[in-house]
């Protein structure tokens, strides 16, 4: 392999495309975060959109934090954590389940496609769930489209 | 009913057992009325009892201090439930008045949407109960037992017709903050809204910021608002708060089966968990 | 102001094939407060490591990203480097452009805009990392052990052999456990009793264990390398320290009760030891069916003890020792069978247990070692043993494999065979599973040496005609319907976790599944410790065990308990919650949520009024980080070091910098 690779393909373009979906995905360090190094020591191949944020415990995701990242333009939020009866806080996780069945209904009355927000509970060993987790959460996001939900487009638009 | 709750809270001052009573008294038109506070015995004839008293005047407890009587109707008593569930107030300096209520009305004279479906005529705890010597139910049961009708309308709607709806409301809003400085559970010293590192709400009245500030209005009194729908009554641009908190309060009683105010010995839902709790949404 | 270092690692090729190294460290130099970005080949190198601590100073740096492999591989290597830097450890965070981008993207653009972003998510992060200081507490040099059957004894011998003191805290009057009810043990068939009591002994001889038998923990607060116990020593009405367990007392006694440790198979008296040899051999007052106690009558257990050793008037004593470590211990009760139709509904007095049997095996216990039927005390030659009674049946019983019952069938089968040549021994089972040392070879010798029927299918009923006990199964192997007209039934039942388990759980901060059995920490790299540290879990309590695995779970327990105590001090992730008292409205909703009791309440004077009010507070050694509590917290009064609401809307905006959204 060579190594200057990255010398001589420096004129990459790096413009990122306006239609392309970009997903927020808080993960704890524990179970889904570990989940998703496997994937990678497997080569499981997934979409690029999702950048992960990485939290003590799913129980640290704050709805709110899911909110904001879609009033700050995300597209869609994942939020992951182990599977119940595993937490590496022993109880964590059910807190978040909790909350998440709540804060979901309130943003699908508020008016936000259930496209957008998505959880799952990915363990150490789900390498391949994790993967596949991403692929359908990133084609289901993107048929809700870019988030428009505060720009000018789509008053102009409506 | 009047002439007996005076009785009662002459006796509480009379012997001590409270320091000051929170009650209803006329407003200075004599149309509607509002919260007074009396401290001594020849106070008590200014109180009145009809059905123009909306307040809900737990908002007060944690306020006033010591020993305190509060004159109160059964939604008012889910509140001071939920602020006993929440460490806020001490039961043991409380003496409650509660008084049997058929309804409340508005300005107008029309019966409160959330009197129809009210299930606590009769306050669930008390110290003290003055009930009504005319025969109950003056209310026609057309909606009554259908407790979260009023939300149908917009659950039918379609997900961006809800956006619009709610976007068309929260544009209204002037960030005056109402809502929340008369609604009992809304007692934190320090609201979020306020909190600058980091920003959780655009502080300046904007369509984003209006969102945010509803949102999390409305998730933080999951599970805990008790209906006593002050928020949607004071609000001056008419934003139909009810509805939110409604919806909340559905669902949690779909999923958790629990109705807020009624036990203060119960953890409040979104502090609790089941190891069965509904999980179908989550991959 | 931070000012930033980016440094790109190419790890050889595993992350420059795929994602543009040079570029993303070129563009992470326009990131707010980065003041130097650089790449290199193998940052965790030395080179690459002294690299880093060379641009710290040569540019000043005060914050370190390192963009390269999964924290969980080398965020302690950098952190080590980030302090010999010169700077607070915890100025540094770790950008996964390998395990979560090089590795699973193929498209080299798409990849190097995937790192910019991870890259810029750290350092967004690191800008408002707080500097965290390790705290250390002192560690209490004993290990409280819970339950004195074999597993806790053999934990307190190996805690003793270390050098470390021990206590044991067992409910019965005597330690033991189960395994002293046992007659045998498989596959050697050597005596129970034999093997035990040698253990017992040494425990009691042992200047470093201390016993506290007929005492029950009550309440544990406090936590790793300091818990403080709270140990309830119920009333025996014997004095211990007088008491030379002469047995006058209990041979005078005339009130004569079913004897819980003979299974009710035989008696024992009001005062009383449950087995010749308890430890400590000092007898209890059964409360209950005392006369004395309940009609002032009697007395002459008082009268004739020659050391005045008994007490009527003693009352239960609350006592609290500190420890560094628990070891749970507690073993397990046995399913009951009654709910099963099938099987009479624990009506028939001769459709026992397993464990009835053992006692009766035993040549000193209730029948001498004979065989009987207990309706009539005749011998039992026909004997039929069904096994999974409770096990593997998710409908009404356990969804496990109670994983011993296969063995001690068979050992008593061939013991049944022992006592009597004559007697005839059935087994009904599902699978035989027999995974251990010599395990497979022993239920062989009982069915090819022995002589044992075994019939692979289930009993379908057990009734009774003309005054016989009849069992009808099926044997699925030869596809026939068959019934036995037995003597006696016994009942492989399932083993369980006991009925207060959750309650023990909840004292100690331990998860259960869904079984409550205790949960370990990790089922393969963890098995004896708990998410709570400092306390262990050994034997059955965890899951059904067999002697030799009890045994080596316990001395796995004290090994990791006896690791602990070799610290003077112990340290402790600075990673926590802590509370803003001006913010705080003593809702204690994160009280509430917290799974390590680590939030009390307290009460302070506020600042402003002067008045007294109630706020959360955090107890750092409790506190596992998990920040539970600062998603319940909705003024946001408590935060979580690590993972501030700051940090994680820093890193939501670095995200959303580019989105071109009206803002």
């Amino acid at each position: 392999m060579n190594d200057n690779r990255s010398v001589k393909e420096k004129n990459l373009e790096l413009k990122p495309s306006p239609e392309k979906v970009k997903i927020a995905a808080f993960l704890c360090k524990w179970c889904s975060y570990a989940g998703a190094d496997l994937a990678g020591g497997s080569r499981k191949k997934y979409p690029p959109n999702v950048i992960v944020i990485r939290t003590s415990c799913s129980a640290r995701t704050n709805p709110l934090f899911v909110w904001k990242s879609l009033e700050k333009g995300l597209d869609g939020v994942l939020v992951s954590g182990c599977h119940p009866g595993e937490c590496h806080y022993s109880e964590g996780n059910y807190h978040t389940r909790r909350n998440f069945a709540v804060f979901r209904k309130l943003l699908e009355y508020i008016g936000i496609e259930p496209e957008r927000f998505h959880m799952s509970w990915v363990s150490a060993a789900e390498g391949d769930k994790w993967a596949q987790v991403v692929k359908e959460v990133v084609k289901t996001v993107e048929s809700a489209g870019p988030n428009t939900y505060f720009s000018k487009k789509k008053e102009d638009n409506a | 009913m009047l002439e007996q709750l005076r009785k009662k809270a002459k006796e509480l001052l009379k012997n001590k057992e409270v320091e000051v009573i929170i009650g209803y008294q006329k407003s200075n038109n004599n149309s509607f009325t509002t919260p007074c506070f009396i401290e001594s015995e020849d106070g008590v004839d200014r109180l009145t009892w009809d059905e123009h008293c909306v307040y809900n005047l737990s908002l007060y407890l944690k306020e006033v201090k010591g020993k305190v009587g509060i004159v109160a109707k059964g939604c008012d008593v889910k509140s001071i439930v939920a602020l006993m569930q929440e460490n806020q107030i001490d039961r043991d300096r409380i003496k409650i008045i509660a008084l049997e209520c058929q309804a409340q009305v508005d300005q107008e004279g029309q019966i409160l949407e959330k009197c129809r479906t009210c299930q606590v005529h009769i306050p669930g705890m008390y110290d003290e109960l003055v009930r009504s010597k005319t025969s109950p139910s003056k209310i026609e049961s057309k909606e009554s037992d259908k407790e979260y009708s009023v939300l149908e309308e917009l659950e039918a709607k379609s997900t961006p017709e809800r956006w619009q709806f709610w976007q068309r409301q929260f544009e209204k809003c002037i960030r005056c903050y109402a809502c929340r400085q008369v609604c009992p559970l809304c007692y934190c010293s320090e609201c979020i809204s306020e909190k600058t590192a980091p920003q959780w709400i655009l502080p300046s009245p904007s369509l984003k910021g209006n969102t945010t500030w509803n949102i999390v209005r409305a998730f933080h009194l999951a599970g805990r608002c008790i209906d006593c729908g002050e928020c949607e009554r004071v609000c001056p641009v008419n934003i139909p708060l009810r509805r939110l908190n409604k919806k909340m309060e559905k669902e949690i009683q779909t999923m958790f089966n629990y109705v807020p105010g009624l036990d203060s010995k119960k953890k409040p839902p979104l502090v609790d968990f089941r190891v069965d709790d509904p999980q179908e949404f989550i991959r | 102001m931070a000012r930033i270092g980016v440094f790109v690692c190419h790890c050889g090729t595993n992350i420059s094939a795929t994602v543009d190294v040079k570029k993303v460290a070129e563009i992470a130099k326009g990131f707010p407060g980065v003041k130097f970005a650089t790449d290199y080949r193998y940052m965790c190198s030395e080179p690459g490591q002294d690299l880093i601590q060379k641009m710290v100073k040569e540019h000043n740096l005060t914050r370190i990203v390192v963009a390269a492999c999964s924290p969980s591989l080398h965020e302690k290597t950098f952190r080590t480097c980030t302090q010999n830097a010169g700077l607070n450890p915890y100025f540094f965070e770790m950008a996964n452009i390998r395990e979560q981008c090089s590795w699973v993207h193929d498209d080299r653009e798409e990849a190097t805009l995937k790192a910019i972003d991870i890259v810029k998510l750290a350092t967004a992060k690191v800008g408002k990392n707080n500097p965290l200081q390790t705290t250390f507490i002192p560690v209490e040099k004993k290990v409280l052990i819970i339950g004195g059957g074999i597993s806790g004894i053999q934990a307190a011998i190996d805690v003793a052999f270390n050098g470390f003191k021990a206590v044991i805290v067992e409910r019965e009057p005597s330690i033991g456990g189960r395994m002293a009810m046992f007659d045998k043990t498989f596959p050697t068939l050597d005596c129970a009793a034999c093997i035990l009591t040698p253990k017992m002994v040494e425990v009691n001889q042992s200047d470093l264990i201390k016993l506290y038998t007929y005492s029950e923990v009550e309440e544990v607060s406090g936590y790793v390398g300091n818990f403080k116990v709270k140990i309830r020593r119920k009333a025996r009405l014997v004095d211990e320290n007088k008491c030379n367990g002469c047995g006058t007392c209990w041979q005078r006694c005339p009130v004569r009760l079913p004897s819980e440790f003979d299974m009710n198979l035989g008696k024992r008296k009001a005062i009383y030891v449950p087995f010749p040899q308890a430890v400590p051999n000092v007898p209890v007052i059964d409360q209950k069916h005392c006369l004395y106690i309940n009609k002032k009558k009697c007395g002459i257990c008082k009268k004739v003890c020659p050391f005045e050793a008994i007490d009527y008037e003693q009352e239960d004593e609350v006592i609290e020792e500190q420890f560094g470590a628990i070891i749970v211990a507690t073993g397990f009760t046995m399913f009951d069978h009654s709910i099963y139709g099938e099987y009479g509904y624990g009506k028939y007095k001769n459709v026992t247990t397993g464990l009835h049997f053992e006692r009766m095996l035993n040549s000193s216990g209730p029948t001498g070692g004979k065989i009987v039927r207990p309706s009539d005390g005749k011998e039992a030659k026909k004997v039929v043993f069904i096994q999974c009674v409770g096990s593997r049946d998710e409908a009404r019983g356990m969804p496990y494999c109670s994983r011993l019952c296969c063995m001690y069938t068979a050992k008593q089968a061939l013991l049944l065979k022992e006592h009597n040549p004559e007697a005839e021994a059935y087994v009904f089972y599902i699978d035989i599973r027999a995974a251990g040392k010599n395990y497979e070879e022993f239920v062989e010798r009982v069915q090819d040496e022995y002589g044992a029927t075994y019939l692979r299918g289930r009993v379908s009923k057990i009734f009774q005609r003309n005054g016989r006990l009849m069992v009808r199964g099926c044997d699925t192997l030869s596809g026939t319907q068959i019934e036995i007209d037995a003597d006696l039934v016994v009942l492989a039942t399932a083993l369980i976790a006991r009925p207060d388990a959750i309650k023990l759980a909840q004292m100690l901060h331990i998860p259960y599944d869904q079984n409550r059995l205790f949960t370990e920490a990790h089922p393969k790299l963890a098995p004896v410790e708990t998410v709570t540290t400092g306390v262990f879990l050994t034997g059955a309590c965890q899951s059904p065990k067999d002697i030799p695995d009890t045994v080596a779970t316990a001395s796995a327990a004290s090994v990791k308990a006896c690791g602990l105590l070799s610290h003077e001090k112990l340290p402790i992730d600075p990673q926590i919650a802590r509370v803003d008292v001006e913010i705080c409205s003593g809702c204690l909703a994160c009280k509430e949520v917290c799974p390590f009791g680590a939030i009390e309440k307290e009460e302070i004077v506020d600042r402003v009024t002067q008045q007294k009010r109630w706020v959360a507070k955090v107890a750092p050694s409790l506190c596992n980080g998990c920040g539970a509590c600062n998603t319940a917290c909705r003024p946001g009064a408590i935060d979580l070091d690590g993972f501030t609401e700051e940090q994680i809307f820093g890193q939501i905006e670095s995200l959303t910098a580019d989105k071109g959204n009206e803002r």
